[in-house]
């Protein structure tokens, strides 16, 4: 799995999650981290993303409290791209 | 063949610092030697996919505001402007090599119509995956909502080094800085306020510490900022020199309204790390960028578009076209 593949999944988690929701942000949680195990024993990930991915578990709900900068909206291609970059840059390193 | 070559003697994909080679890049006929791994919050430096820089379009040399930690040789002294044309060459050869684009100055919103046509120019010529970055001091602030071709750029960073206005506006040399009740009121008008950031250089006149760092967050989240980027300073002059605070100094763990996401180095060239802070009215992300001030490789870092319209291989490094019709 790439970076830009994780980032486009995880922006759908957010997109999908209500924070209010506990049952929602467990099952969202729960997708990362079994995402997180199978990427590490398959071995099919570059060190840096699975590390992203681990932030992603840890800080999930602090993603959650800033929905609004990252979540998607149907049909804004353009509005989802840069909310997408956004969340890479929060995640990974900023240059 | 140099990195395949390297893969195949760092027992590629995971290597561990300070054995770090670099790459190469050609544009035009110049070579340029850049890093190929990814910064580092273990000590374990992975390879890059491609080897990318990027680049800083310096639309114009004019700025209302006099910092004196600004890295800008003479500000508002010179009379140059970046020529959409030109520009639109230069990109033509770089694009490959351009992770990202910042659109900075001198001030670019003092001509706003030219601004407006370097992001058409790069909206045709940078794929829209690429982030585009417009950096400003505030000037004309008002009209960005209405500013053709916004919905290209990915973040807005504004100037501010203070939480309170009048401290602002000194530490600028600036009465026109805008106050925090027209930022209020132009972000609330965004189509994307998640766009906004504001860039606070940390120094000892300003925020320079956990409690000044609380105020200032607590104002931006107020404002309605949606990121705040807290900027060490390049040593630059003797009032850098003399002023300079770093934000890895700023112990943020030992609050509870603070939560690190994440900490980055590149050695011990430079380090930044991304977090949020839990302010009263809502939650801010906070970043902080700070140069390490450490004699690194001779490596290109960034590519610099300038105001005299030519590429250069780093801010005062050599150009890297000569002459854009190459």
């Amino acid at each position: 799995m790439s970076f830009s593949r994780f980032i486009e999944l995880l922006q759908q988690l957010i997109t999908m999650t209500d924070p209010e929701d506990e049952d929602q942000v467990r099952y969202a949680v729960g997708v990362l981290q079994n995402l997180h195990e199978l990427a590490r024993r398959s071995d099919k990930i570059d060190r840096r993303t699975l590390g992203i991915i681990y932030i992603a578990i840890v800080e999930f709900l602090d993603l959650l409290r800033m929905k609004e900068q990252f979540a998607g909206k149907p049909g804004d291609v353009a509005g989802n791209l840069a909310k997408r970059k956004r969340l890479a840059m929060a995640l990974g390193p900023r240059c | 063949m140099l990195r395949a070559t390297w893969q195949r003697e760092s027992g590629w994909p995971w290597r561990s610092a300070p054995d770090a080679e670099m790459g190469t890049i050609q544009i035009g006929r110049t070579l340029l030697e850049c890093k190929d791994y990814e910064c580092s919050q273990d000590e374990v430096y992975v390879p890059r996919e491609r080897l990318r820089l990027w680049l800083y379009i310096n639309l114009t040399d004019a700025c209302p505001a006099s910092c004196p930690f600004c890295v800008h040789t003479v500000p508002g002294e010179r009379g140059g402007h970046a020529d959409p044309d030109q520009l639109s060459k230069v990109l033509s050869k770089t694009v490959p090599f351009i992770s990202g684009v910042s659109l900075t100055g001198g001030e670019p919103m003092t001509d706003i119509p030219l601004m407006e046509e370097i992001i058409a120019v790069i909206r045709e010529k940078i794929p829209a995956d690429i982030e585009l970055d417009m950096v400003t001091n505030g000037l004309h602030i008002e009209k960005l909502p209405g500013l053709r071709g916004l919905e290209r750029v990915t973040t807005v960073h504004i100037s501010r080094h203070a939480a309170e206005d009048e401290q602002n506006a000194a530490l600028m040399r600036w009465a026109g800085a805008p106050s925090k009740q027209t930022l209020k009121q132009v972000f609330s008008a965004l189509p994307d306020p998640g766009m906004t950031v504001l860039n606070c250089v940390l120094q000892k006149n300003g925020v320079h510490d956990a409690a000044s760092v609380r105020e200032y967050l607590e104002t931006a989240a107020w404002i309605g900022a949606a990121n705040v980027s807290l900027i060490g300073m390049f040593l630059a002059n003797d009032y850098c020199t003399e002023q300079y605070v770093s934000p890895a100094s700023i112990p943020f763990t030992e609050d509870p309204r603070f939560r690190v996401w994440n900490h980055y180095h590149d050695h011990d060239y430079c380090q930044c790390s991304t977090g949020s802070y839990n302010a009263r009215s809502g939650p801010v992300r906070y970043y902080f960028r700070c140069p390490g001030n450490v004699q690194g490789p001779a490596v290109c870092r960034q590519l610099v578009y300038g105001s005299d319209n030519r590429l250069r291989a780093g801010f005062g490094e050599a150009e890297v076209i000569e002459g854009t019709d190459d």
